[in-house]
């Protein structure tokens, strides 16, 4: 197998700097020791840059980087390792979905510009539930990446996850509301 | 919902499998049971679709990679300062 060429790095790792500073921000829950970390990460990186395999997944390969450099300077009784019921979240969303309707908002998502509404309460979210839904929304990495990355359990992963997305959506329908474009209110619920 | 010892309805154990057959992170055989479903049952399907536009909106809306530039432009001077020293 060739090895990567050291000219390369700035065209192969340099393009996941922001997945990596979304991992560096979940692990660290701190901008200034989220920004060290992502340094940290993409100097190791440099240094170990002959051990990539060329072709091979280049984020995760940054993200397991960032992971040991973050255990490396980090003891890990900081890390929370909370346990929620992913199931309760899961109907969690049901129940703003039929909130949503009784509101005739049934199409909530699909009829209005919902874009800087959601960008807001992404930014609103608790920090643990944000990171994994910008994590696994946005970065698109897997629920087992995401587990392996922040050292929590998988079950963890999901309902982190799902909290979030159902607390989105809560607020997502709350504003709607508050705009006005709600077309009937939850009297009216006809439907279970 | 269904209280504990309780056994689930079929639209509950397709409800709870809603956000991970949207994600991909179900196994093939879950899946198809989903799928199945949810061809059946208009309920279980407009909680589906809800949650779809959802996730189609979230997506359509994600955050750009602009609030990093400073962050890129340190890392690229350290990996200068780096490449110096190798």
């Amino acid at each position: 197998m060739p090895e990567p060429s050291i000219l390369s790095f700035e065209s192969i790792a340099l393009p996941h700097l922001p997945a990596v500073a979304r991992v560096a921000r979940a692990l660290t829950r701190d901008t200034v020791d989220a920004d060290d970390l992502v340094q940290e990460t993409f100097l190791r990186a440099l240094r170990h840059w002959a051990t990539f395999v060329p072709g091979s997944d280049c984020r995760r390969w940054l993200a397991t980087i960032c992971r040991n450099a973050f255990l490396a300077q980090k003891a890990r009784e900081g890390l929370v390792t909370a346990v929620d019921d992913e199931a309760l979240e899961t109907f969690g969303a049901v129940e703003v979905h039929r909130s949503a309707r009784a509101a005739g908002l049934e199409d909530l998502f699909d009829r209005f510009e919902l874009g800087p509404a959601i960008q807001l309460g992404i930014e609103r979210l608790e920090p643990i539930f944000r990171d994994v839904l910008t994590l696994f929304d946005v970065e698109g990495f897997t629920y087992e990446e995401i587990a392996d990355m922040l050292m929590i359990p998988l079950g963890t992963v999901r309902s982190r996850l799902y909290r979030a997305r159902r607390q989105l959506q809560q607020t997502l329908l709350a504003h709607a509301i508050d705009r006005g474009y709600a077309t009937a209110t939850p009297a009216d619920r006809s439907t279970p | 919902m269904t209280l504990p010892g309780q056994k689930r309805s079929e639209c509950e154990e397709v409800v709870l499998r809603l956000w991970p057959h949207l994600d991909g992170a179900l196994p093939e055989s879950e899946q198809a049971r989903v799928i199945a479903h949810l061809k059946e049952c208009d309920g279980c399907r407009s909680h589906y679709d809800f949650a779809r536009a959802f996730l189609a909106a979230v997506h359509r809306a994600a955050p750009g990679d602009d609030e990093f530039a400073a962050l890129r432009e340190r890392v690229e001077y350290a990996i200068g300062g780096e490449r110096g020293s190798l």
